[in-house]
């Protein structure tokens, strides 16, 4: 930490790459709590068409459990970057992209069936308010995938080290927001009747 | 302006148990399941109230437990905690004002 903190100092002594990181993630806050803001309030407002009624919950229930797990396995990939481990470094981002992925594709699925079923963006206000919601943090997974892949391919050529681990902090951080945005949607969509 | 030598990381290289946060963060999920399955709700005969205030509880406790320990926080400098907290705090006051308003 200190050689990096040197090389991208700052005048608070913290690095810099994961300070405006934290920035970021504080304006992320705020772009997620109004969306949830407004499922909220257009929650049970929807007059006709298909509802809340049509949500697979325990499949979706399944894959908050896989997000959650990937969290699991980047935190360890950081720890393993942090300790100089190239082997555990590149074996926990790869669980986290595959975990990642899953869940990307499970909410393709349940889209897809739900659009059969009825329920689309412009249905009803429900419809509407769900899958802006969710699809946003499906986008924010999406990219995050794609960074940790970037981030293996990295890893691979041995750009990361028990010197050089900042990056791979920097990715997990977007990885865990992404997973703690979720622990408060699946709860507000899926598991409260407003 | 001078740069400081870096001082203000606490608690470098000590970490906790990832795994075991690992099963708390599930185990609170499965209590999410439970609360809102048709068994509990009409064993212990929970109004709605009841049961979405435990959800929140455990939503909070769950996020807790990620930006404390995944995300680090309860380790790292308080300058990023400050940093988080004021987006969360500017969050609030946008949600409080969306609410008055509809």
């Amino acid at each position: 930490m200190t050689a990096q903190v040197e090389k991208h100092g700052t005048t608070l002594g913290l690095d810099h790459r994961k300070l405006g990181f934290w920035t970021f993630l504080a304006s992320e806050s705020v772009f997620f709590m109004t969306l949830i803001t407004v499922f909220i309030i257009y929650s049970g407002r929807s007059t006709s068409g298909p509802g809340h009624e049509l949500l697979n919950i325990p499949l979706t229930a399944f894959n908050t459990f896989v997000l959650l797990t990937s969290s699991l396995a980047m935190v360890l990939s950081v720890d393993a970057a942090r300790r100089g481990d190239q082997r555990g470094l590149r074996f926990w981002l790869l669980m986290t992209i595959l975990m990642g992925a899953f869940f990307v594709g499970v909410q393709v699925y349940e889209y897809r069936k739900l659009m059969h079923e009825g329920l689309t963006l412009t249905s009803n206000l429900f419809g509407m308010t769900f899958y802006t919601l969710t699809g946003f943090h499906g986008a924010h997974v999406t990219v995050g995938v794609l960074w940790l892949i970037a981030t293996l391919v990295k890893a691979w050529r041995g750009q990361f080290g028990a010197d050089n681990y900042i990056p791979v902090d920097v990715a997990g951080l977007y990885w865990h927001f992404v997973d703690l945005v979720w622990v408060f949607i699946f709860p507000i969509v899926y598991l409260i009747r407003w | 302006m001078a740069e400081h030598t870096p001082t203000a990381e606490r608690h470098e290289g000590t970490h906790p148990n990832y795994w075991l946060i690992g099963i708390v963060l599930s185990v609170l999920t499965v209590l999410e399941l439970a609360v809102t399955s048709n068994y509990v709700t009409q064993l212990l005969n929970l109004p709605n109230i009841a049961t979405n205030t435990a959800l929140l509880a455990f939503a909070l406790a769950k996020g807790g437990f990620v930006v404390g320990y995944y995300m680090h926080l309860k380790f790292d400098s308080r300058v990023y905690t400050t940093m988080f907290a004021t987006g969360i705090l500017f969050a609030l006051l946008l949600v409080s004002t969306f609410m008055l308003l509809f």
